[in-house]
């Protein structure tokens, strides 16, 4: 594609013209600003903070390869990589209108830009665990999310002591808010397992006297090389792998949590005491907001992912030409996925802009 | 039989689960009437919330429906469904909601009718 | 004197003797289906206030169906117009019979078709014919204006004020179309008759005379009375075998409820009169929440009774029900539909095997107050939190009974109609709750509240759901609340509000806390989570909860607080205002005391304490 834009230079004037709206700042949206500019479109790029890289923020190591999320990131938004961009942060788009062929995208309540085109990343939120009472999250101090000791590791790890002391035990509960009927959340979020295998990993390389267990239903490491870190988890990391879901978590004396499960492999009932319950929580979709002329696909508990219509090969609505979807606004993604996403929705983003022009 | 035959190593007979022998039909019948049992994960959440310790999975072992043979029971000891308070706590924390209070009233019926050997 | 008999009333008389035969076994057959106790209750009230008691009852619910009034007026007026009217319309043709021909006893036909032998020349005139004439007419168009009601009603349920009404099976369609065909054909007959002989009031003489205007009206007279007589003896032939039983068996059932006579295992005699009382009003189609969740499934009691009357099977629905007791609370028989609904389940045995559980730890201490949490409670953590925080908070001597080995109150096994094994449970516990030598049972699930409340024996011992305890804590002054910004609306839940009649302590509670109370007004409404519906489909439940949260929040409250863990785990994934208990809210709003407040001495007494 760049070669061919190399060779003929009249197409890019042609499609400078074309002004493209990415509606995210993580890397769905990094990706697809990226690839879009770098196309010779003109992007608008919106992101509801005043800082790019949304969760990646927050993040430690990236799992399979344990690389830093800060390494990915400085990759991921460096400024050589792009062209022509004017950056819209801090600015939250409210919904997206059509209008004569061309989209309005509503920003702050009462601001609106037109764009040929917008490509939607707004990403996904975690599922709020305090929806599932019987892990007490939010009522016991030492029961945490997957997110949260995520950026513990990030920021100060020691902050899982007590005093001088290492944690002895800690436990990882899988499929919080994934795979749960009880709680609406129909679908596997996919990237939770291994979450928890390289977090499970984390600690013990941190505190290595500490015992960890993984409470799972099934483990789903589906990804390239993520079956491996499972096996090096059990083998070298010696970390305890159980099948069965933890029902209920309590609260000793201590403030240490205790957790009744069912050892279903062995049929025996296991009860644990740990220092640190850490739940594993899924993804659900982003805040509702977004809205396409008003209207907003959801059910249920007033949220849904977005829907390409034809997520085989295209990323694109077409109830509405001219809207693509990256990452996880579309479903749960690992971060390659999102950026992959995002490029792909970029490259469909200029097709169709170049095939209206011709077709002008 | 012959020492030949005997000797190497095999399954533990003792808690061998022989696929050969199943008899579907119980299964079939109980399933039909409870179709959201087909979801189990065996994931157990149902046995470790039991005030009495039964649990769904405890019960589905020792009538044999997941497991697939009449004789075996979850940890040694027969579980008894009689036990069960129908307190539907197993329900509530069930992952994919499974109606369990109507299976333990279906599965006692097929005791009482002597379907299955507790 | 003209003869007081016609070959046409030998249809009516056929099926009213019919019908009567058939009632006066009935009877027979329910009086000695109850139990000895029950029968000893009906014999002995007999010759007591009761038996007046219990005919006010019938004339005010029979005839004039005051409870049905309370649903709605035109619904009310459509039901009071046919029974009362009809009964007028009898007792004025017998009373004019009466005086005309001096004979007090006289076939029951000659009242019925009075009009017809009035109209001979043996009974000239009097002065007070017209005025008879003119009763009667004013109660047959009382009639027809109900009748126009109740043929409206059939196909357009929303002009009496109803959402959807009974899809009635084909007897019943038969016996409701005779019973529509008898007071126009009746009008029709008697016009026919008072125009041929110049008599009538305002309703049968006008159309009589305009009859008799443009038709040969004299040979009109005995076809529309044949016909009369045909429709009559139509519906009492089909009565005994239609939801019509209801006129006569509501009547009997009233007589022995007022008696003292309940619904039980040991009395078949009266769970058959009270599904043969069951009028297929359809008032109890509204009521539940199933209607609105799921229109398909049949699940409402006027089908689930229809099924047991007729023995056809109820196809799963018997597991469906939530047993809110919303149609109970609604059913203008005041029919006992839950405990008739849960002795037609099948008893599958359980729970008659008691688990072998640990025996409690004494710690030597005697609590002044025992806490039981319930199994579900303690899947809800945060209100077990909240109830520490406040015992301790009010410095009381408690005890968590059920801190560890969960017992069940053995509701569940009641709701599921596991009766043998309900018993059990409730024998244990009540031995366990002595032993304590607590003098206050303090719970947090309405659920087993209600099995204390109606089946336990604890002589000595209070029991209160804890909002009844927190409402009496402040009340006492006992706690100090400070008060919170915002709104709340309180849902009720089934057992505890419709079920225990828990209604004002909660709601004091929240008045106490927020700043407003936007508590809609409505019935109580069932969350969904139910343990009286084993087979009912997740799916299902989530559409009842959702119709319930969109009523309960219509006033868009800040928090939707209830009292029961298995209300909370129903609305909490699904609602969009945040979902608490009471407690929790309590606990919350509790001022902060500085720590050397606390007595050491109760301190030391307090067995759980909060790390």
């Amino acid at each position: 594609m760049s070669e061919r834009l190399k060779h003929n230079p009249d197409n890019q004037s042609s499609t400078t013209s074309h002004r493209v709206a990415v509606i995210g700042a993580g890397p769905a949206g990094a990706a697809a600003a990226q690839t879009a500019s770098m196309l010779g479109l003109a992007v608008d790029w919106y992101e509801k903070e005043t800082f790019a890289g949304g969760k990646l923020n927050r993040y430690y190591q990236l799992f399979p390869g344990r690389e830093e999320a800060e390494v990915v990131y400085r990759d991921l938004f460096d400024p050589n990589h792009y062209r022509e961009v004017n950056k819209q942060f801090g600015r939250f788009v409210t919904g997206i209108e059509k209008q004569a062929g061309r989209l309005r995208i509503l920003v702050d309540e009462s601001q609106a830009k037109d764009a040929d085109a917008v490509i939607v990343a707004n990403g996904f939120d975690f599922f709020d665990a305090r929806l599932k009472e019987e892990f007490g999250y939010g009522i016991y101090p030492r029961v945490i999310t997957s997110p949260d000791l995520e950026y513990h590791f990030k920021t100060d790890i020691s902050r899982l002591r007590r005093g001088e002391e290492d944690p002895e035990a800690v436990a990882f509960v899988h499929c919080v808010g994934s795979r749960d009927q009880q709680v609406g959340v129909p679908y596997c979020s996919r990237v939770c397992c291994i979450t928890g295998i390289k977090q499970a990993i984390e600690i013990r390389e941190q505190f290595p006297r500490c015992r960890v267990y993984n409470f799972y239903i099934d483990i789903r490491a589906y990804g390239n090389g993520y079956e491996e870190l499972y096996r090096q988890a059990q083998e070298e990391y010696a970390i305890r792998f159980i099948r069965g879901r933890v029902s209920e978590a309590s609260e000793d004396q201590y403030g240490r949590i205790r957790v009744k499960a069912e050892d279903t492999l062995l049929g025996k009932p296991v009860k644990l005491t740990v220092d640190w319950l850490v739940l594993l929580v899924g993804m659900v979709p982003a805040c509702p907001e977004l809205m396409l002329n008003g209207q907003s696909d959801s059910h249920g508990n007033g949220r849904s992912f977005l829907k390409a219509d034809n997520p085989h090969a295209s990323q694109a609505v077409a109830s509405c030409p001219g809207l693509f979807l990256a990452g996880a606004c579309s479903g749960p993604m690992s971060i390659p996925e999102s950026v992959a996403s995002g490029r792909s929705a970029a490259v469909q983003v200029f097709e169709y802009l170049k095939n209206r022009n011709s077709s002008l | 039989m012959s020492t030949q035959e005997k000797f190497g190593f095999g399954m533990n007979e003792g808690r061998m689960l022989d696929l050969d022998l199943v008899d579907e039909r119980l299964n079939d019948k109980l399933t039909q009437k409870v179709p959201s049992w087909r979801s189990c994960l065996r994931c157990g959440a149902c046995v470790a919330t039991c005030p009495v310790g039964i649990g769904m999975l405890g019960m589905a072992t020792a009538a044999g429906i997941n497991c697939r043979n009449r004789q075996v029971t979850a940890s040694g000891n027969p579980v008894t469904v009689k036990n069960c308070l129908l307190c539907g706590k197993c329900q509530l924390v069930c992952p994919r909601g499974i109606q369990t209070r109507l299976m333990a009233i279906e599965l006692m019926k097929e005791i009482q009718n002597h379907a299955i050997a507790v | 004197m003209q003869s007081l008999y016609d070959p046409f009333v030998l249809l009516f008389t056929a099926g009213f003797t019919f019908t009567g035969i058939w009632f006066v076994f009935k009877v027979i057959s329910w009086f000695f289906g109850l139990s000895t106790t029950d029968r000893r209750l009906v014999t002995r009230g007999i010759l007591t206030i009761k038996t007046w008691q219990a005919l006010v009852e019938v004339v005010r619910e029979s005839l004039f169906h005051r409870k049905i009034f309370k649903t709605g007026f035109r619904l009310g007026y459509m039901h009071m117009s046919l029974a009362f009217g009809w009964f007028m319309l009898i007792l004025i043709g017998n009373i004019e019979s009466t005086y005309y021909t001096s004979q007090l006893f006289k076939p029951i036909y000659v009242s019925v078709f009075w009009r017809f032998f009035d109209a001979g020349p043996s009974f000239p005139a009097a002065a007070w014919a017209p005025g008879f004439a003119f009763w009667m007419d004013l109660f047959l168009l009382f009639v027809l204006s109900g009748l126009t009601f109740a043929i409206i009603k059939r196909f357009m349920p929303k002009v009496v004020g109803m959402r959807r009404t009974t899809r009635h099976r084909l007897p019943d369609r038969l016996a409701i179309f005779s019973l529509w065909m008898i007071f126009p054909i009746r009008l029709l007959a008697e016009s026919a008759t008072c125009g041929a002989n110049g008599t009538g009031s305002f309703l049968t003489g006008s159309i009589g005379s305009l009859m008799a205007a443009i038709v040969p009206v004299q040979s009109l007279v005995l076809p529309f009375w044949w016909a009369y007589s045909l429709v009559l003896g139509i519906f009492f032939l089909a009565l005994p075998f239609t939801r019509y039983t209801h006129i006569p068996s509501e009547a009997v059932l009233i007589f022995f409820r007022r008696y003292g006579v309940r619904l039980s295992e040991q009395s078949p005699g009266y769970t058959n009169l009270s599904l043969n009382s069951c009028s297929s009003c359809g008032i109890c189609i509204d009521a539940c929440q199933i209607s609105q969740a799921d229109p398909s499934l049949l699940v409402q009691s006027t089908y689930f009774i229809r099924s047991l009357r007729y023995k056809t099977g109820c196809n799963g629905a018997e597991w469906a029900c939530l047993q809110c007791g919303r149609c109970e609370d609604a059913c203008p028989v005041g029919l006992e539909l839950m405990p008739l609904r849960r002795l037609a389940l099948p008893d599958a045995g359980i729970g008659t095997v008691l688990s072998p559980v640990a025996p409690r730890k004494s710690n030597g201490s005697h609590p002044r107050i025992l806490y039981f949490a319930g199994c579900m409670t303690h899947l809800n953590p945060g209100i077990i939190q909240s109830m520490k925080l406040i015992f301790n908070a009010s410095h009381a001597l408690w005890s968590f009974f059920d801190a560890d080995g969960q017992a069940c109150c053995g509701r569940p096994l009641r709701l599921a109609g596991q009766a043998d094994g309900a018993d059990r449970q409730r024998e244990k516990l009540e031995a366990e709750f002595l032993a304590t030598g607590a003098s206050l049972l303090v719970t947090s699930c309405p659920i087993c509240y209600r099995i204390f409340k109606e089946e336990y024996a604890l002589p000595g011992m209070r029991i209160l759901h804890h909002s009844q305890y927190i409402n009496e804590l402040i009340e006492w002054k006992r706690l100090r609340i400070d008060k919170q910004a915002g709104s709340a609306a309180w849902h009720e839940p089934c057992e505890l509000g419709r079920g225990c009649g828990v209604i004002t302590e909660p709601r004091q509670v929240l008045q106490t806390i927020y700043q407003s109370d936007v508590t809609p007004t409505l019935k109580g409404l069932c969350c969904g989570g139910s343990l009286g519906a084993p087979g009912l489909d997740p799916v299902t439940r989530k559409a009842v909860a959702l119709g319930a949260i969109s009523q309960l929040t219509v006033h868009q409250p800040d928090y939707l607080v209830t009292g029961c863990p298995m209300c909370k785990k129903s609305f909490l994934p699904i609602s969009p205002v945040p979902v608490v208990d009471i407690a929790e809210v309590t606990a919350a709003a509790l001022v902060k005391e500085p720590k050397h407040s606390v007595n050491p001495e109760t301190q030391r007494q307090v067995l759980v304490t909060i790390p």
